[in-house]
């Protein structure tokens, strides 16, 4: 998981996050705002945009100061970054819009605690320049997005009949006859379709390696 | 992500020289990320509460027929004058009082906290309709507090007289069976939300108690003030 500074090129440092090394179905970490938020689209948004700031954020600033955090005191250093660039997200979401703050409730506080980001500060900005720090910031960050959004739109769609609802461009899918499947909007939702998506995910990964095998013995 | 096997262990001699660095470094990162938080508290102070304002202020026009205008009262409260209320009075384009909103609170919701505002009209002695503001209800069962036309129409209105005292309702709210109401003060429940239904109808039942006859004593005075 580490990047060694030699190692991997920038390009391969940006997209690691996407998908090889995606936080949510690769690493599975932060499962709790994955759960909790993803029972419609916007609020994915909203959280990946948030995360992927503090990431950037705190990136930056980890990585520049690397040199004179003394190691035993990195990680509360780490922790007063991070929260302090949270924080501003938390005052900066209720100017945007209340309703969003209100449905994203006490998770945007949690990405304190989120270990995305703790991970990505202590095994990637802490031992690399900016410019690497960045762009695994901006890899994990997006590839977080990305990784609600796969959830979002399915519990979205099954559980309300929608696409973008409480916004503007709210899309009606199926018409007034379709009954939605609550269950989906609920907690349970979010563990059953990330289930499946992992299931699908590792399928094709094991189905990938497998063929990589046979290749490589013929 | 593995911390303890990167965190080398501290080593004895260097104590003195280290707690000193380490204190400096996180001295100075809580200094600069506080005066980085007081900015931000500070730029997006006024927005926040404009936001806030603008939610209280579309919803009590919403709730009083033909206002355009709002304006928000603090009164102490009848029974106990350290507590204060707040009335959010609404005017229409010259002037002229039309109604109050008001808000309920009640904690015993399926998901906890339900708040909710209502608008009210003291010459009418009639409650004119419901808006939650805030419901962490089931989607789909509790959260059809916000939905259900029936439910919502035991409101809209609602004939809320006062008692001859004045002090308190001559019809308590009081929460029936769907179907089964009818009578004055009545509410028809949602059936599969009975506990979303009860905790709305408790809200507005404590609500109404105190609040209606403290809007009615003060109703000179907030006729007055949209002048």
């Amino acid at each position: 998981m580490s990047v060694e500074k030699k190692g991997p090129s920038s390009w391969d440092v940006l997209f690691a996050g996407f998908w090889r090394e995606n936080p949510v179905f690769v690493m599975l970490l932060g499962a709790c705002p994955t759960l909790a938020v993803t029972n419609n689209v916007i609020n994915c948004f909203a959280m990946g945009i948030s995360v992927l700031f503090v990431l950037v954020m705190s990136g930056i600033l980890i990585s520049l100061l690397r040199n004179f955090i003394p190691k035993q005191v990195r990680i509360a250093s780490f922790i007063v970054v991070i929260a302090t660039f949270v924080t501003i997200v938390d005052y900066v979401i209720p100017t945007i819009s209340l309703d969003l703050y209100d449905s994203l409730g006490a998770f945007i506080q949690l990405i304190v605690v989120n270990c995305i980001i703790l991970g990505r500060a202590e095994a990637c900005a802490s031992r690399n320049g900016v410019g690497r720090a960045i762009l695994d910031a901006i890899g994990m960050g997006v590839g977080f997005t990305i990784a609600l959004l796969c959830l979002g739109v399915v519990r979205e769609v099954l559980g309300n009949g929608t696409l973008l609802m409480n916004t503007p461009y709210e899309i009606s899918l199926f018409g007034a006859n379709f009954e939605p499947w609550s269950i989906m909007i609920l907690p349970p939702g979010g563990f059953f379709v990330l289930g499946m998506e992992l299931l699908v995910i590792n399928w094709f990964r094991k189905r990938k390696e497998a063929r990589a095998l046979a290749t490589a013995k013929a | 992500m593995s911390v303890s096997e990167t965190t080398t262990p501290t080593s004895p001699p260097q104590d003195t020289v280290s707690n000193w660095s380490m204190l400096r470094t996180l001295g100075a990162i809580s200094f600069v990320s506080g005066i980085l938080l007081s900015l931000v508290y500070q730029v997006t102070f006024d927005k926040i509460a404009a936001n806030n304002e603008e939610r209280i202020r579309n919803t009590v026009l919403e709730l009083v027929p033909g206002s355009v205008t709002q304006k928000e009262f603090t009164f102490p409260s009848l029974s106990n004058p350290e507590l204060m209320h707040t009335v959010y009075a609404a005017y229409d384009e010259s002037g002229v009082f039309q109604g109050v909103a008001l808000e309920a609170v009640d904690l015993g919701g399926y998901g906890g906290e339900i708040r909710l505002l209502y608008g009210y009209l003291p010459d009418e002695q009639q409650v004119t309709g419901t808006k939650v503001l805030l419901c962490k209800e089931t989607p789909g069962l509790g959260d059809k507090i916000k939905t259900d036309e029936a439910f919502r129409k035991n409101f809209e209105p609602l004939q809320v007289p006062l008692n001859d005292m004045r002090e308190g309702l001559l019809y308590p709210l009081k929460m029936v069976k769907p179907g089964a109401g009818g009578g004055p003060g009545q509410i028809e429940a949602i059936s599969g939300a009975t506990i979303s239904s009860q905790s709305v109808v408790n809200a507005m039942k404590q609500s109404t108690e105190a609040l209606l006859p403290l809007v009615q004593a003060h109703l000179q005075e907030l006729k007055e003030q949209g002048k």
